[in-house]
């Protein structure tokens, strides 16, 4: 799994490329960690990922936390059917403010 | 500052794996910090080893005997530093002897699953063949107990003001009449809620959602070539794992999540989540059976045997857990104190719960340990606790079950005694004036209240209400045993044709009967329970005993909702009434009754003068209570039955100045049964219809 | 055997004429005849039975029916019924609900 980061539009975009689950959720919890610090919105884009487990869908929810914390917005970019179908089963959709692609993302100065 | 504990470091190593000595408890796996706890008892048992696979691999990619110092008492305990505990599936071996007299079955080739396994992988698609050459077919995994509840937790809905629904996890979607994106699926059962909460229940009862082989005993068809299952699922594999196969994430491991999020989703609709638990039996069978877990760690402890080391057979489905062996009763107490903690369950009704109640040789206990404990646990202090109270070995205890006070109990005598009435036999009308009250002659001796009694008239097992009234006899032809299995007492009647028929007198009949059995149903007083899709006539052609059906037999047919939406308006209505009507729910056997009327009176075709002759096949019952704070104000309920084959005048019982009767329901008015205008009636009594039911209420002017 | 139904609006009250036998194949047609009416406006309904040979209890129901959907004090009255029908009537209570006369004058 591979992480970019961009500016798009006033946000701070994290683009994630790759499957997460267990094995590669350990790149994207260290960046939440380390380098989400609240001077810009963070937009999740998950346009390149298959697939997330369990575990991914749990460093979400840190993500969502963490930019909580720092009153920040979160937004997720990008996900595929299967994966916003999955979350919204789990239980894990309702806590994001989702949009279809970076261009639908309200433009922040 | 996080202070670092000693015990996130390890102190030896096994298999290639960094561990150390672990905790008893919990049983099963826990996190630990940088580990997992693996904690395995065996009273029998001489070693252990933990086996660890990494997901969906066949052989083990590891294998750790535990020490001899990494034993407490009988358990086994150990912590393994640096698993990915997502990709991980783990089981044991356990040596022992093997000598099946003694009870000893142990076999250090296999492996066993953990019986706290709280995450089961191995069998996600539901129906999918299995690999019957697997050394370990269920694998335990690990599952991340950390579900987010956002404040919502168990309803605690009292138990008089339950409406139940039985329902089917699978069946209740899997046609694609329900129109739902997950068929079959605890996900799809989330989609219905819309229609659940429009229709009024507050509790809906899911028959066995513990981890299930469905290809348990089966078996094709010897002539229509399909194949039958153990589809109902009354046969538990593992007790802490919602079955995979019933989620539609299953295939991802993500049913823990998925489960919890429909409890969450029902009690945001106001609607409780009761568990049908089946603790009598496993999926081991007897000496024939598959070894998955118990049979190899621990058999003798966990099964009543009989001295030649036999399966004690009081479930009739090969085995019979050892309910009151203190081992087993910390099991079962361990996960219903599980489930009710981290899945926020509301109540748990107990399968063939008079086995709870049998001691390790087959006895039927007094006072039994394990119904005392459930019934004291301050975990479950809340919980409903429902029993099915007869088992297949002839023990029959409706009313005599042991209850601490807390047991409710699915009341067969009101199922046979209402069936009865409805199709016109004689000799019933004593009992109904008992049946309707909450049945005080089963249950005031003990002390009990009207809400011991679950009421029902329908469930799982035997007709559905459509098929009640369309079949004389059973038609389980689907099942392959040549219409051999199922009941013979059914208490049924065919309304004149047996099965389908186009004539639309019996149709009309037996629609009407439907509607009667709702109304009696409802208006009766303890807890009532509906068998899903009887509120749109749902019909399984006749077949009493679809436990192995996975097909438009045993599924929920949608389609009906349209043809048959006056008896769904019926049922709506009447459950609504219900919620209304304190009167119809009043939990107290011999209560103050109201200013205006007794608590509970009985009546005929004249006010206070029931005909309890064998020939009478009317009767009217009115409830009332005065409105409790702050309202003011009486409530009473009149319903005039008539199972007569011709009509009646009902006189009602007179009211006082300023009180009127006012008509709530007709069943005998084919055009409205319903009347929501509830309008007054000044002629002093009613003209009931033949096989009809009237249902009254007494409002001030 | 066949039942044929006249509906004729009269002075004062609703007259349906029956003539032939009221059984399972015959009932619905009375039934909807019945529904056909406005009851609940109706003060009086009248059936003359003087050439209705069996009333079956698919007949009776319809009867009921009526009835109850007729105002409380309106009348459901029968002329010229057979004694064999109105013992049945009486037998199933009806007669707390329709009004038995032997002809239109004692109507």
């Amino acid at each position: 799994m591979n992480l970019t980061t961009s500016t798009h539009s006033g946000w701070h975009a994290i683009h994630v490329d790759g499957q997460v689950d267990s094995k590669t959720v350990g790149t994207l919890r260290d960046y939440i960690d380390q380098d989400v610090n609240g001077s810009l919105p963070v937009a999740l884009d998950l346009s390149g990922v298959p697939f997330m487990s369990s575990a991914g869908l749990r460093t979400l929810l840190t993500l969502h936390r963490r930019t909580k914390e720092l009153a920040v917005d979160l937004a997720l970019v990008g996900l595929s059917d299967a994966i916003a179908e999955t979350m919204r089963v789990t239980g894990f959709y309702d806590y994001f403010v989702v949009y279809a692609d970076l261009q639908s993302l309200p433009p922040r100065s | 500052m996080l202070i670092e504990r000693i015990d996130a470091l390890p102190t030896d190593e096994i298999g290639g794996l960094k561990v150390r000595p672990g905790k008893p408890l919990p049983f099963g796996v826990s996190h630990t910090p940088n580990g997992l706890n693996f904690s395995i008892y065996t009273s029998a048992g001489t070693a252990c080893t933990l086996v660890l696979f990494r997901r969906g691999d066949d052989e083990p990619f590891a294998e750790l005997p535990y020490p001899a110092h990494y034993r407490i008492g009988d358990v086994f305990c150990m912590v393994v530093f640096g698993l990915d505990s997502e990709d991980l599936e783990y089981g044991f071996r356990i040596d022992g002897p093997h000598n099946p007299t003694a009870g000893h079955r142990f076999d250090p080739s296999k492996v066993l699953m953990d019986p706290y396994a709280r995450l089961i992988a191995g069998r996600d698609l539901w129906g999918e063949l299995p690999n019957w050459e697997r050394n370990y077919p269920y694998r335990a995994r690990i599952s991340f107990d950390d579900f987010d509840w956002e404040g919502e937790r168990p309803l605690e809905i009292a138990s008089e003001d339950l409406v139940i629904y039985e329902t089917h996890v699978r069946a209740f979607t899997q046609s694609p009449s329900a129109g739902t994106k997950h068929p079959g699926t605890y996900a799809g059962l989330v989609e219905k809620i819309p229609y659940l909460k429009d229709l009024g229940i507050n509790a809906i009862e899911l028959m066995p959602i513990y981890e299930f082989d469905e290809f348990e005993n089966s078996r094709i068809h010897p002539e229509s070539g399909e194949r039958l299952y153990n589809f109902w699922g009354y046969s538990t594999v593992g007790f802490f794992a919602p079955k995979a196969a019933y989620a539609a994430t299953g295939q991802f491991g993500m049913q823990v999540d998925e489960f919890k999020q429909l409890v969450k989703s029902f009690h945001r609709a106001g609607i409780e989540v009761i568990l049908d638990v089946v603790f009598n039996h496993t999926a081991e069978g007897n000496e024939h059976g598959p070894t998955l877990s118990f049979k190899g760690l621990d058999n003798k402890t966990y099964y009543m045997l009989t001295p030649e080391g036999y399966y004690f057979n009081f479930s009739g489905t090969g085995n019979t857990l050892n309910c009151n062996n203190p081992i087993v009763r910390n099991l079962v107490l361990d996960c219903l104190r599980y489930w009710a903690s981290e899945y926020h369950i509301d109540g748990f009704r107990f399968d063939l719960a008079t086995i709870l109640g049998r001691d390790p040789w087959g006895a039927p206990l007094s006072n039994p340990p394990l119904l005392e404990s459930l019934a004291f646990d301050p975990i479950l202090s809340s919980c409903k606790l429902i029993a099915e109270a007869w088992d297949a070995g002839g023990l029959y205890q409706v009313g005599t079950f042991p209850a601490f006070g807390r047991w409710g109990e699915w009341n067969g005598k009101y199922r046979d005694c209402l069936r009865r009435y409805l199709k016109g036999d004689e000799a019933q009308v004593g009992q109904l004036a008992q049946r309707v009250q909450g049945s005080p002659d089963l249950y005031r001796p003990s002390g009990r209240s009207p809400a011991t009694s679950v009421n029902f008239i329908t469930c799982h097992d035997g007709f559905t209400l459509a098929d009640l009234v369309s079949f004389n006899d059973k038609h389980n032809e689907a099942n392959g045993e040549g219409n051999r299995d199922g009941g013979d007492d059914n208490h049924s009647w065919n309304c004149g044709a047996e099965g389908w028929t186009e004539e639309a007198g019996i149709k009309a009949l037996r629609q009407r009967q439907m509607m009667n059995a709702m109304v009696m149903l409802l208006t009766s007083r303890g807890t009532p329970m509906l068998l899903m899709g009887d509120e749109f006539g749902r019909s399984q052609r006749g077949n009493n005993n679809a436990y192995c059906i996975d097909s438009a037999i045993s599924w929920v047919d949608w389609t009906l909702l349209e043809s048959n939406a006056s008896l769904h308006q019926l049922v709506k209505a009447l459950i609504a009434f219900r919620h209304q009507h304190p009167a119809l729910r009043v939990n107290q056997f011999d209560g103050p009754g109201s200013n205006l009327f007794p608590s509970c009176s009985f009546h005929g075709t004249q006010p206070w003068s029931p005909d309890w002759s064998d020939q009478s096949r009317q009767l009217a019952w009115l409830m009332s209570c005065n409105l409790p704070e702050p309202q003011r104000g009486v409530d009473a309920i009149y319903v005039a039955t008539n199972m007569a084959h011709y009509a009646s005048w009902f006189h009602f019982p007179s009211l006082p100045i300023g009180f009127r009767w006012h008509l709530c329901f007709n069943t005998g008015d084919h055009e409205q049964p319903c009347h929501p205008a509830e309008p007054a009636l000044d002629d002093g009594g009613i003209l009931v219809g033949d096989r009809s039911v009237v249902v009254l209420k007494a409002m001030a002017i | 055997m066949k039942l044929t139904i006249e509906s004729i609006a009269q002075d004062g009250y609703h007259l349906i004429c029956l003539e032939g036998d009221v059984d399972t194949m015959t009932a619905p047609d009375l039934l909807d005849a019945l529904t056909a009416l406005e009851l609940a406006a109706l003060s009086e309904l009248r059936i003359e039975m003087a050439q209705v040979g069996f009333l079956s209890s698919a007949g009776l129901r319809a009867l009921v029916f009526a009835k109850q959907k007729m105002p409380h004090a309106s009348r459901l009255v029968l002329v010229g019924t057979s004694t064999e029908i109105a013992d049945v009537i009486t037998k199933t209570g009806l007669t707390q609900a329709v009004t038995l006369v032997a002809s239109h004058d004692d109507a």
